[in-house]
């Protein structure tokens, strides 16, 4: 009898569940992420190819659709449980990189320059990498119909390389595929804190997070080709190789990608390790993306560096992102000086003619120096001699305007063969260098000579290598303010002669 | 401790039901997939404060019947893996509820290891479930005859 009443219960209760199990799914059908139908976005313009909306980017979604405002979300909702993320993301390039205004004046002037032959549709080729939710939702666009969402103004925001499914380093120019719908589990926030590996699961992470540690996802945006319509010029122009700089170095052929370094949590410790033939590869990875743009981490700007970073972003207080760009300010500095190495290494007197040899050594970078958009990034040797009386007899690059200075930049030109200092994107029709950028691990050997009066009074010889990160006319040009750019001491040398 | 058994039996029945339509299809219907996960966590906490005050009766009543050894075996097992399942899907439960007043978590790492541990014992206590009613019907059965 009593076997019998136990054999009911457990049939009621396999019943309720079947039951519980029909109307709960029954009630709650499957919700969707719906992207935006082309031709639903209003006064869309598509001037080149139609199945590429987001040309002259390489951008793709999944769906093959637009970004839906609606129901991207802001990283200001993943900070409420990723914090220490979000903390270390704040204060970095990328989640400015949209909102950075240099950037986005220059984006303006360079649609100016277009604006009769699509300059707001070519701007999708720079956003592409910058801003790409932006371009996702069709904002790019000479009449804008997409309403204004947080995730738009935070570059690259969370959800972006969260969801990317595909990148494509060889193609450059922003190649990534992202899946949007994989940010629209719509998990609660109490379900997501009961068990967040269900939202990872839902957000595909464990095929994302493959794709996120590879240098290609990095390359995807880090190597920058212009073609036309982008450039005047029919050739393709290489603007930033950074990725295949990479490819082609040491630290490709040892599995030491570009995370290694710029999403460590002790970049200056596995740079040094790595000189000293240790590979550690680190477990954990950090969201700081330490990176060359020291000024944009400078505090003591105040609020011109406010001004500079576009404001605040969503989720967080002036006082705490001043807070999170300070903590993360001396290792940005460090992570700087670690990737290069100034030696004097010979000096001698021939006919009144003191010969010095600087070696100038890439020492921790595991790219060209100096690398990215080096039109504007740039580096420069100083060299200085001084007599027993500590007056100067020879000083070259002082600055970076001094007249036969050794520098390291690209050269934007014209149609005309005219230097473009500005970083007009859209009217460059070539790129040349000053000269060779130094590959990872080499080493470049610079001759100077100085004529003397008496070699004898010569005391002191001293190297620096300093770097800037843009030039004063990107400033003017953009912001119509002659500010003078701060230059950085990367690395310098000293020989007293006795 | 009349309704000890419909109590239990129908409780283990929802949480192991619940529990694994959520792992293996949640991600199917995420919105579907969440309701099982709120039943099966306050369903989880409400049979985890029941047993606390049932379990010492039913193990007062019973021990002194059961004469095999297996059955001992299996019922304290069941025992065992049944507070170590209930005791994970707490843990679980806490950051949950802490949503709605001061969010707190664990590290990613500390939560793959509770969802395992509570995965694992889970599967544990559905065998041994079954196992254990299956003597107490063995039991009940040569009781009669």
């Amino acid at each position: 009898m009593r076997i019998f009443k136990y054999k009911k219960i457990i049939i009621a209760s396999f019943a309720l569940f079947f039951v519980a199990s029909f109307v709960i799914y029954g009630l709650n059908p499957k919700v969707e992420y719906k992207g935006i139908d082309i031709d639903d976005v209003d006064f869309y313009s598509l001037p080149w190819d139609k199945e590429k909306p987001f040309f002259p980017g390489e951008l793709a979604t999944a769906d093959a659709k637009m970004g839906n405002p609606k129901a991207i979300p802001s990283s200001s909702e993943c900070v409420k449980c990723h914090k220490k993320e979000f903390e270390e993301w704040v204060p970095s390039l990328h989640s400015i990189s949209g909102r950075d205004l240099i950037y986005e004046n220059s984006i303006e002037v360079n649609v100016d320059l277009m604006k009769n032959h699509h300059g707001k549709e070519l701007s999708r080729f720079c956003d592409s990498c910058h801003n790409p939710i932006e371009v996702a939702m069709g904002k790019n666009n000479p009449i804008i119909s997409v309403e204004p969402s947080d995730v738009q103004t935070e570059g690259l925001a969370c959800v972006f390389c969260h969801t990317a499914t595909h990148a494509d380093a060889e193609l450059g120019n922003g190649a990534i595929t992202f899946d949007l719908n994989k940010a629209y589990d719509n998990l609660s926030g109490s379900a997501i804190l009961a068990s967040p590996t269900d939202h990872a699961r839902a957000f595909g992470s464990a095929k994302t997070n493959k794709l996120l540690k590879s240098a290609e996802f990095c390359g995807a945006c880090h190597n920058e080709r212009y073609y036309p319509p982008v450039t005047p010029s029919q050739k393709v122009l290489h603007a930033q190789s950074t990725y295949d700089e990479w490819k082609n170095s040491w630290y490709a052929k040892n599995n030491i990608t570009c995370q290694d370094c710029h999403m460590n949590y002790e970049p200056v410790k596995f740079i040094g390790d790595l000189q000293k033939g240790i590979v550690e590869k680190p477990e954990k990875y950090s969201h700081n993306f330490w990176g060359g743009n020291h000024v944009l981490q400078d505090t003591n700007l105040k609020e011109t560096l406010l001004f500079l970073r576009g404001g605040v972003l969503p989720g967080v207080d002036v006082k705490e992102y001043f807070r999170l760009i300070d903590k993360q300010k001396p290792t940005t500095l460090k992570f700087l000086k670690a990737a290069a190495k100034v030696e004097i290494i010979s000096k001698k007197v021939v006919d009144k003619t003191l010969e010095i040899k600087v070696k100038v050594t890439n020492v921790g970078a595991g790219h060209n120096l100096p690398t990215g958009v080096v039109d504007q990034k740039h580096m420069w040797l100083e060299l200085k001699v001084s007599d027993d009386t500590n007056q100067t007899i020879y000083n070259n690059g002082k600055t970076d305007r001094d007249e036969n200075v050794v520098i390291w930049a690209e050269r934007f030109r014209d149609k005309k063969g005219k230097i473009i200092m500005d970083h007009m994107t859209f009217k460059t029709a070539d790129i040349t260098l000053t000269r060779p950028t130094i590959p990872p691990r080499e080493s470049q050997i610079i001759t100077y000579k100085v004529v003397l009066k008496d070699a004898l009074k010569v005391k002191n010889i001293e190297a620096k290598l300093w770097y800037k990160i843009a030039y004063e006319e990107l400033v003017i040009k953009t912001l119509h303010r002659n500010i003078p750019i701060p230059k950085f001491l990367l690395a310098s040398d000293k020989e007293e002669i006795k | 401790m009349r309704l000890f058994v419909p109590i239990t039996l129908v409780s283990i029945i929802l949480l192991i039901t619940s529990g694994f339509v959520y792992y293996l299809f949640a991600s199917y219907n995420w919105g579907a997939g969440e309701i099982f996960m709120h039943i099966h966590l306050w369903l989880g906490l409400f049979f985890s404060f029941y047993l606390i005050y049932a379990i010492p009766r039913h193990i007062k009543e019973n021990t002194s019947k059961i004469k095999l050894n297996n059955f001992r075996f299996v019922s304290y097992s069941l025992m065992g893996f049944l507070s170590i399942t209930l005791f994970s899907g707490i843990l679980h439960f806490i950051p949950y509820l802490s949503y709605f007043f001061t969010p707190i978590y664990y590290q990613f790492d500390t939560y793959n290891l509770i969802s395992k541990v509570h995965l694992i014992f889970a599967s544990l206590v559905s065998i041994f479930f079954i196992v254990h009613l299956s003597l107490h019907f063995k039991k009940v059965k040569n009781e009669n005859f």
